[in-house]
């Protein structure tokens, strides 16, 4: 996260707020195709990438991720993973909700802080997911998937600045 | 790499005030619409085949595209392994290929033995019967759930309850069904429940799936579990309840866990590489498993009662008329003694 700097509650300029919804809501869809994509191993290693997306435009661009459009990114995410309805959904929903106005007014602002901090939320989310799907009818929980974990965290500043160059490219520039 | 643009001008702060409160207002009903539709699904019963059937048959084109360089990848490293093993592999497969021709002979007339013994006993089973051949085309490797989707769907005769195996072994069951693509629960999913039987004991249980690639069978107490299996065991299906056919390989004991063997199952839904899909081995006992036939099922066989019920009084009318020509008229006494509808 090199020099991600964003005002809270900042309008993007030039855009219809419909139009710069897109590509946020973009980004989910791709990353939701590679959530679903073959398996290479059997463990659950593969990052997840809506979490990331919703996660990262939620906490540097609200207005571009509100929790109703993270809503609707986690129910397509419960359908095509096959989870239980409802539970990314809601989960996305309160991270797009929580993160800009809860955790980002109390988060540390350096770059290094800010992925520390995310591996922390990620765990968190990782964590009440499975929690949430036994509410939601699942037999049995399952293990904390930390090799899921660590591939996310690794991911979140490559995500970052591919968010920040997409916004600067299409959405600042537009 | 800049995200930031102006401040906000001065002036605005009120109208700034009301659309964040209104905007943290829309945030918490969507996260109740969430928790509402997790509420739903599990005391409501949300039915929810079709829409992920259809967000199958959305997302399967894309699969296509993600399949490529993944299987390029897998190939690619597959050839150089291949090349840099292939004097040591070639003497390991001479020897195992010995091995397996003994054991095949002695297989050959075990088999042999046993359908004179079956013949001898009259024993009838059902046959197994395959319904598609298809690829592995994705998977769910970062959902709560265990699954993987093939390629086949209900244009192929897929159905939700049949069993999908591949070339090693048992690798579960469909669950969801789109028209192009179907979605099968993995053994390890912790959905999942196999009734299986250890080979080396003939001791049965239930498989039941603890994700993260692995499954497990409880007995009763650790001395149970010592004197049924051991670390290296394999097991079967038992074809218990009707739903995977008996004796399909299923897994390796791991380790041993408390009073539960830890097992590995033989196929992997990571080789990409394709499955069978057979029918239910039995057919489920009609009005008790999936609850009352649907409308039109219902209609068909009250139609092919009043059929066979018409057929048969008109046969028993002709007989009678036979004997006395004063008799009614062959349609009227079937629908009276039938009830059916015209």
């Amino acid at each position: 996260m090199n020099g991600t700097e964003l005002d809270l509650g900042e309008a993007p300029p030039r855009a219809g707020a419909g139009r710069a919804l897109l590509l946020p809501g973009a980004m989910a869809l791709v990353g939701l195709v590679l959530m679903a994509a073959p398996m290479l191993a059997p463990l659950p290693f593969a990052p997840h990438c809506t979490l990331l997306i919703v996660g990262v435009w939620a906490y540097y661009q609200p207005r571009l991720m509100p929790p109703a459009l993270a809503l609707g990114i986690g129910v397509a995410t419960d359908l095509v993973t096959a989870g239980v309805l409802g539970v990314e959904a809601s989960l996305l929903a309160l991270t797009a909700l929580l993160l800009p106005r809860g955790v980002r007014r109390i988060a540390p602002r350096s770059p290094l802080e800010d992925w520390a901090l995310a591996g922390g939320i990620i765990a968190l989310y990782l964590a009440t997911r499975t929690e949430l799907a036994v509410l939601g009818g699942l037999a049995r929980p399952t293990a904390m998937p930390w090799p899921q974990w660590l591939a996310t965290w690794a991911l979140v500043p490559a995500v970052t600045r591919t968010s920040a160059w997409l916004y600067g490219k299409l959405i600042l520039r537009a | 790499m800049v995200w930031a643009g102006a401040r906000p001008r001065a002036g605005q702060a009120r109208r700034e005030i009301r659309a964040r409160a209104a905007s943290f207002a829309l945030g918490v009903v969507a996260v109740v619409a969430g928790f509402g539709l997790l509420i739903a699904q599990r005391y409501g019963g949300l039915h929810l085949d079709r829409l992920r059937g259809g967000a199958l048959d959305a997302t399967a084109p894309f699969w296509g595209l993600t399949r490529g360089p993944v299987s390029a990848v897998q190939g690619a490293a597959e050839d150089i392994s291949g090349y840099f093993g292939a004097i040591s592999r070639n003497r390991r497969l001479t020897a195992e290929n010995t091995a397996l021709r003994r054991e095949a002979q002695r297989a050959d007339a075990l088999a042999a033995e046993n359908a004179r013994l079956k013949a001898m006993l009259k024993l009838t089973e059902p046959g197994r019967t395959r319904i598609a051949v298809a690829r592995i085309a994705g998977g769910s490797p970062a959902g709560v759930s265990e699954t993987a989707v093939i390629s086949a769907g209900a244009r192929d005769g897929i159905a939700p309850g049949q069993p999908v195996l591949t070339s090693e072994g048992l690798l579960g069951r469909v669950t969801d069904v789109g028209a192009r693509a179907a979605r099968v629960l993995l053994l390890t999913d912790p959905e999942s429940r196999v009734p299986v039987r250890v080979a080396r004991t003939g001791a049965t249980g239930l498989l039941a799936g603890v994700g993260q690639g692995e499954a497990a069978i409880e007995f009763v107490s650790v001395a149970d579990l010592k004197s049924a299996a051991r670390i290296g065991d394999r097991l079967y299906t038992s074809g218990e309840g009707g739903l995977f056919p008996p004796d399909v390989a299923v897994g390796t004991i791991v380790r041993l866990e408390g009073d539960r063997a830890v097992l590995r199952p033989f196929a992997r839904p990571s080789t990409l590489g394709f499955v069978v899909i057979e029918d239910r081995y039995l057919p489920p006992p009609t009005g008790v498993v999936g609850g009352p036939p649907p409308p039109d099922q219902v209609a068909a066989e009250a139609a092919a009662r009043a059929a066979a019920a018409k057929a048969a009084a008109e046969k028993e009318a002709g007989a009678r008329a036979t004997a006395d020509p004063a008799a009614p008229p062959p349609g009227g006494t079937a629908r009276a003694r039938s009830g059916a509808p015209r």
